[in-house]
Order: structure tokens, then sequence, then C-alpha cells
């Protein structure tokens, strides 16, 4: 990132592929599927026009979070509600190299995830999304959303308290998948 | 990216996380998105990084220019020496407004003044325009028939760092008008 802060524009693409999965992921699984490509860009967006606010002080996945949580903050006073997504909705590509069965035990464990999540609060998904999806650790999760480190720990045991309890009432089960 | 563990949360996140892994959920940006963005970071990294050149460029040229006009505008040292000495010589009596007062004139009014009016260009040497002593004259008798005139002169001699002329020129000064009021510039600089 201080690469491309200093105008080294090449430096831009290794980051970008870094992280881009996870943060598309992280849009993915909170907003409806009409929203994930535009709030991805915007984000994305934010950090190019705004990279000389970037200090190194904070790591970069912290720092490119904070945005999307702003951008996703946004998204939701706009639309004056939580757009949830949509279970049904799958955005994933097929999976390569797994035979037929495999393939389909998978997409009902995304599916059964997806629609676990869709029943979090807000609150509670978003801090296991970054937790989970973007790896970031408590102290960051706290300062990207800005609230306690205390308050991040028990959002997340909440979520995952609430979303073993839901993937152990179907089939593809914690303790049976993987 | 999995650089935290779960040491400090709840029971049950490994478990969890176990499986949304096992889920592999792959979505990832449609490719247009991709360029999109990437288009974005070419267009702005070069640009962000030189924005600061042509202001810097404008204002070096702006300042330069400046500079050139203000060298040609203004007289220089040598330019306003021959005006003050010319003044001197075509005029050497000063008027009735007396030499502190009329050493706050610029040197821009008395080139022109010099034009014009003769006589008004000795009052226009100023503490700045240091004349060089070899140039300073010696007050004319016409100069000293008055004691404005005199001490004008004297103030003139001041200004070309001529101060031994000077003091010479107020020592007579002082033994001819003794009681006259002596501007307190002239006679702080000349240090009696």
């Amino acid at each position: 990132m201080l690469r491309f802060q200093s105008g080294q524009a090449e430096a831009f693409e290794p980051l970008y592929s870094r992280y881009r999965g996870a943060l598309y992921r992280y849009f993915a699984r909170q907003v409806s599927r009409g929203n994930v490509d535009d709030l991805f860009q915007e984000a994305w967006l934010r950090v190019i026009r705004g990279k000389s606010q970037y200090r190194p002080d904070a790591a970069f996945g912290a720092y490119l979070y904070r945005i999307a949580h702003n951008v996703l903050i946004d998204h939701y006073r706009k639309e004056s509600h939580v757009s949830r997504p949509a279970a049904e909705k799958s955005i994933d590509p097929a999976d390569p190299g797994i035979g037929p069965e495999d393939a389909y035990a998978r997409q009902a464990l995304r599916a059964s995830f997806v629609a676990a999540l869709e029943t979090l609060p807000t609150e509670q998904r978003e801090a296991y999304l970054l937790h989970e999806e973007a790896g970031l650790t408590l102290e960051q999760i706290a300062a990207v959303i800005g609230t306690g480190r205390e308050t991040i720990k028990s959002r997340i045991r909440y979520a995952v308290t609430h979303l073993k309890a839901a993937l152990d009432r179907e089939p593809q089960t914690v303790g049976r998948r993987a | 990216m999995k650089e935290r563990r779960n040491g400090d949360l709840p029971a049950g996140v490994d478990e969890v996380s176990a499986a949304y892994r096992a889920a592999r959920f792959q979505d990832t940006p449609p490719p247009h998105i991709d360029a999109q963005i990437l288009a974005a970071a070419k267009r702005v990294g070069p640009r962000r990084a030189n924005q600061y050149l042509p202001p810097l460029a404008l204002a070096a040229t702006v300042v330069l220019a400046l500079g050139i006009v203000l060298r040609l505008a203004l007289p220089g040292p040598g330019e306003r020496e021959s005006v003050g000495s010319a003044g001197l010589r075509s005029a050497p009596v000063a008027d009735e407004l007396g030499a502190p007062m009329l050493m706050q004139e610029s040197a821009g009014t008395a080139a022109a003044d010099s034009l014009t009016a003769p006589a008004a260009a000795a009052r226009s040497v100023q503490p700045s325009e240091a004349l060089p002593s070899a140039d300073v004259a010696a007050c004319t008798p016409a100069q000293r028939d008055g004691p404005e005139q005199w001490l004008a002169c004297i103030a003139l001699q001041l200004n070309g760092d001529a101060l031994d002329r000077a003091r010479t020129e107020y020592a007579e000064f002082t033994r001819t008008y003794p009681d006259y009021p002596v501007p307190a510039e002239i006679a702080a600089r000349i240090g009696r």
C-alpha cells in the first residue's frame, strides 16, 4: 500500500488480488446480490481515492475493512433497512475437481451457512465475518467497527453459538462435514 | 489472512470455522468489476504522484517573471546614485520642507521629480540610498546660507556614508547656528 501511495500504480494489483475475494464475500454475506458489486467497487474506489490517508501504523486489512464497514453503513442508511443476502442466490462458481455428490454436499453446506448467517443480527454477522472471512483480530474488529473489544468478543460468541445450533439442525452439520 | 487464532474466543469457534472453510465460499467479483477497479487505480496512481509538479512549476515561473520585472522596473543602486547626484548638482538648494521629512519619499518619486522639477530632486535622497563617500560633495556656500539647507546637505553626506565630512560640516553648523534645533536623527547619526 505504501508503494501505491507513493505513486507506483502497479503496486495496487497484488494488493487487490490478495484482498478482493474476502472483501467480496464480506459484502456478499451481508447485502442482497444486486448490491454486492456496487458496494465492493465503492470500497475499492475509496481506497484508491483516499490513498494519501492511509497510515502505515495500521495493517492494510484493518484499514480496508474499516472503509468497507463505512460503505456498508452508508448503504444501510441509504436503503433505510438491512438488505439480507438470499440463501437461494448462489454466486459461487462450480467446484472444480470434485464429484457431483461432494459438490452437492458442499453447495448444501454453503446454503445452510448463508441461511444461518442471514438470521443473525447485523452486528453479530459483521463481527463474525470480519473474524472468519477477513481474518481480523478482536482488536482490529473493534477498531473497524468502532466499539470495544469485549463487545466484539460477545458478538462473536453469540454468532458462533447461533451458527453452530443452526448448522447442527442441517443434514450437513459441522461435525459431519469437512 | 488467518493470522488470528481463537484462544480468546468461546468454544465452538474453531468448529464453526472449520465448517465455514469446508463450505468453501468462492464467490469473487466479476471480471468487469476487477477491470474497472484496476483501471481506476492506474488512472489515479501516476497522476496523484505528480499532482504537485504543475502548480509548483507555475509558481516558480511566476516568481521568476516577477523578479525580472521588478529588477527592470526599479532603478538599481547605480542609477539611484546618479539621480541623486544629478539632483544635487542641478538644484543644490533644498526646499523649505527640510531634509528629515523629505527623506521619507521614494526613489521613484525622486526620479520623476528630477525630470520636472530639478529643485525637488535635492530632497529625494533616502537613508537607504547610500552614496559612495568619494562622490559626496562638500556643502556649498549656498547650502550653508540657511540652516535647513545646510542640515539637508549634512543629511545627504550621512546617507552617503561620508561620516567624517558630515561631522565636520555639523561642527561648523553648530558653531554657526548653536541654538538651531537639529533633528534627532541627524544628531544621533553624527554621534554627538
